[in-house]
């Protein structure tokens, strides 16, 4: 950001924070664009319109706390941020606890076609299950109904990460064969 | 600006609102337990607790509303602390011993006095010193904040606050135009 411009958002979000309505749309405009590009550089594309919108909320929902003596644009940067890192937060969350996402997702009614390839990646799914350790299998099974088994997290998260590289290979090899 | 821009626009005005609110509640807060601190030993308190919860509504609809009101109730609120928890502080001291304090109206006047120094000292010091409004929210912030503590003398400790107050707010500005 040029240094006038950031000079005058200083100047605007302090007239917003002593109560000037005025100022409300000359940050808006200087701000939502800053923030979109800020949550584009962070964030993969499908989640930047939604960090971005959260975080100019969160900079509006704060304005009155603003202190003159800050530096405006750290201070916008700092709380967009910290709402483009809850983001990624849930989103490794939603990854972590894969059940949680497939709940979260509408039932929208499939056809037999999406059915039937459902049904086909499942039995290949088994079959390259079939073909793994046993213990890789109960560790990639325990993981997907969320479960933990009395280890160390770092420990079950290694074991997770080694049975889905053998899980990748095992499933590569059965595609190269058919 | 597009439909979709607008309607952000709308979202992030509410949420101004509802920050400024949120914020200004929490201020209100601060500024009645603290002159709340008055009621503490006093014979009477129901109109020095309806003086406080004034205060509280004063002061979350002045930094609601911001600008010159804000700078105004904040000013009017410091110097009225003086009139609000000096007699708290001369009945803690056991100045007063029964509900009848003889000693309290001069007690109201000397804080009154000093409440009206820090407003016509400091008052044409600070931005915004020219708007009416500014006056009339540090007018009314002092004058309830004096009130929460003054009353528990009475009328006699109200009349006593608001002429100390008159009196000290006249000197800064009577020497100002002498000099």
């Amino acid at each position: 950001m040029e240094r006038v411009a950031r000079e005058a958002l200083q100047r605007q979000l302090e007239r917003l924070a002593d109560g000037d309505r005025d100022a409300f749309h000359p940050v808006f405009v200087r701000l939502w664009p800053l923030l979109r590009g800020f949550a584009a550089r962070c964030l993969p594309r499908e989640e930047v319109e939604d960090a971005a919108q959260e975080a100019l909320l969160r900079v509006f929902a704060r304005a009155a706390e603003f202190d003159r003596r800050r530096d405006a644009l750290s201070w916008v940067l700092g709380i967009a941020a910290y709402e483009i890192r809850t983001v990624r937060q849930r989103r490794r969350r939603r990854r972590e606890h894969p059940e949680h996402a497939l709940a979260d997702r509408p039932d929208a009614g499939r056809s037999p076609e999406e059915i039937a390839v459902a049904a086909d990646l499942e039995r290949a799914l088994g079959e390259a299950l079939a073909t793994l350790r046993p213990a890789d299998a109960e560790t990639l099974l325990a993981y997907a109904r969320g479960e933990r088994p009395d280890l160390p997290g770092p420990t079950f998260r290694k074991r997770v990460e080694r049975a889905l590289g053998r899980l990748r290979s095992a499933w590569r090899l059965n595609h190269d064969r058919r | 600006m597009t439909v979709a821009e607008e309607n952000l626009a709308a979202r992030a005005r509410a949420a101004y609102e509802g920050g400024r609110l949120r914020w200004a509640l929490g201020r209100a807060a601060v500024a009645t337990a603290l002159s709340a601190v008055a009621l503490i030993g006093c014979p009477s308190q129901a109109a020095p607790a309806a003086c406080a919860a004034a205060l509280g509504v004063l002061v979350a609809a002045c930094f609601w509303r911001g600008g010159a009101w804000a700078r105004g109730a904040r000013l009017g609120f410091a110097a009225g602390l003086a009139p609000c928890l000096l007699p708290a502080a001369a009945r803690a001291a056991h100045a007063c011993y029964s509900s009848l304090c003889l000693a309290m109206p001069a007690i109201c006047v000397a804080a009154g006095v000093a409440a009206g120094l820090l407003l016509g000292w400091l008052g044409p010091r600070l931005r915004g010193h020219d708007d009416r409004r500014f006056w009339l929210a540090a007018a009314s912030a002092v004058v309830l904040a004096g009130a929460t503590g003054c009353l528990a003398a009475g009328l006699a400790g109200l009349g006593g606050m608001a002429l100390g107050l008159l009196a000290g707010a006249a000197a800064p500005v009577i020497a100002a135009r002498a000099a």
